[in-house]
């Protein structure tokens, strides 16, 4: 029996079988887990009246459920809906950034966003499943995405013209009306399932929906300028990413039951 | 809990999720007592804990149909208590806040010196709460690192570097109580 074993037996409430007072014999630190007081060792009792409260909460109005599908199913959704988003984006917009970007911008970009967005949509669709295991890090996965999307500026060469700060407000507002479309899409599909860190999923959200937003400035804007890029293109994925976890802990406050 | 009592939990969740009545009583009746360890050991007072366990129920009737068979049963269950306390956490942070104390305490005298090895309450009472929550989700329910991921939403090496970090901090404590300061 290993101290792994006797952890898992003081969950439990029965008493203490021979094999493990053995191990007790010869083991000090389960010696001091099990000698510490309730609730770290030993049974805890549950009182009638609670139990009995606690029954009728789960069977008042039990009727069947399907469960939900496979997070498989739901990680190709928001994909899909990313996928239209930008193609609305672009059918509305034009494709004038795609003729003028050179090829290593192009494999750069379509590297960039189909990594990014799967990453964002896998981990997103697992957080609507409780206990599900994350993959990646949320906070590493956003810091990733934000570097490789600022990193893209060194594709660009610095160019002067004119109009630089209405460019630059345009692109951003067109950037960030499309992160808007795909984050409201989202929380229907996420709302399907008990998204237990409101934070987490926004930030996820906010990421997604800025790459959606870079991938219609990618195809649409023919300005070909490190600065425009970095101040209208890059900072739609940083501010999407920054207001996420914002929005999510206001909806978290609002929205907490207990 | 081992391993019969979760394929049983896991069954009763599946058969619960069907609508069968008799199921959601026997699951209520199997898993409440280790969530009810759960939150207690986590340092929060008993009277409190019978809400929190209450909405933690509700919170899982109103989300069974995000259980799936091939997933862990422990780590779900674990995973929603574990948000609906810190929900009543913040709450009661929330209202205590906003409280005016009106009336001053009566004084107590004051604590006599315990030579003895403190209880492991106070020693966990120490720990960094990511830390003390991690080494009682491993020791005090036995779950495994990657169920303790599954209800941390977090990732295996994280909780492996939390739970290092609190034996560690554990070791200290019980080096420095047993021996004295370090000179």
């Amino acid at each position: 029996m290993t101290c792994r074993d006797i952890a898992r037996l003081l969950a439990e409430t029965a008493p203490l079988p021979e094999a493990a007072l053995e191990h007790l014999r010869t083991c000090e630190r389960c010696r001091l887990l099990v000698g510490s007081p309730a609730p770290y060792g030993g049974p805890v009792s549950l009182d009638a009246t609670l139990e009995q409260r606690l029954i009728a909460v789960v069977t008042q109005d039990l009727a069947a459920v399907r469960p939900l599908s496979s997070p498989r199913v739901y990680t190709a959704a928001l994909l899909a809906i990313a996928a239209a988003v930008a193609a609305v984006g672009v059918a509305v917009l034009g494709v004038r950034g795609w003729h003028a970007t050179s090829i290593v911008q192009k494999l750069y970009f379509v590297t960039l966003l189909t990594a990014g967005s799967t990453a964002c949509a896998m981990v997103l669709s697992r957080s609507m499943f409780p206990g599900a295991l994350p993959r990646v890090r949320t906070g590493v996965l956003r810091a990733v995405v934000i570097a490789a999307a600022l990193s893209a500026g060194a594709l660009y060469p610095l160019l002067r013209y004119d109009h630089f700060a209405r460019a630059v407000v345009t692109c951003f507002s067109i950037g960030m009306v499309h992160a808007a479309v795909l984050c409201t899409a989202a929380v229907y599909i996420l709302r399907r399932g008990l998204v237990l860190s409101r934070r987490t999923a926004a930030a996820l959200s906010g990421l997604l929906g800025g790459l959606t937003g870079l991938c219609v400035l990618f195809v649409f804007c023919p300005h070909l300028d490190a600065g425009h890029y970095l101040l209208a293109h890059a900072t739609v994925v940083i501010a999407c990413a920054a207001l996420g976890p914002v929005i999510g802990a206001v909806f978290d406050r609002r929205m907490s039951t207990f | 809990m081992s391993a019969t009592a979760l394929s049983n939990i896991q069954q009763l969740l599946v058969r619960y999720q069907h609508g069968d009545t008799a199921a959601a009583a026997e699951l209520v009746r199997a898993a409440s007592p280790m969530l009810l360890r759960f939150c207690l050991s986590q340092g929060d007072r008993r009277e409190d804990v019978d809400d929190v366990l209450q909405e933690i129920w509700l919170r899982i009737h109103r989300a069974r149909h995000t259980y799936r068979a091939d997933a862990p049963a422990e780590a779900w269950l674990y995973a929603i208590a574990r948000h609906t306390r810190l929900d009543a956490w913040r709450r009661r942070y929330r209202f205590r806040a906003r409280e005016v104390q009106v009336e001053a305490l009566p004084e107590t005298p004051a604590p006599v010196p315990d030579t003895r090895t403190p209880p492991m309450s106070e020693l966990l009472a120490a720990l960094p709460e990511g830390q003390r929550e991690v080494l009682l989700l491993l020791k005090g329910c036995g779950m495994t690192l990657e169920e303790v991921a599954r209800t941390t939403s977090s990732t295996v090496g994280a909780v492996k570097q939390k739970a290092h970090r609190a034996y560690e901090c554990l070791r200290v404590a019980l080096v420095y109580v047993r021996r004295g300061p370090a000179q």
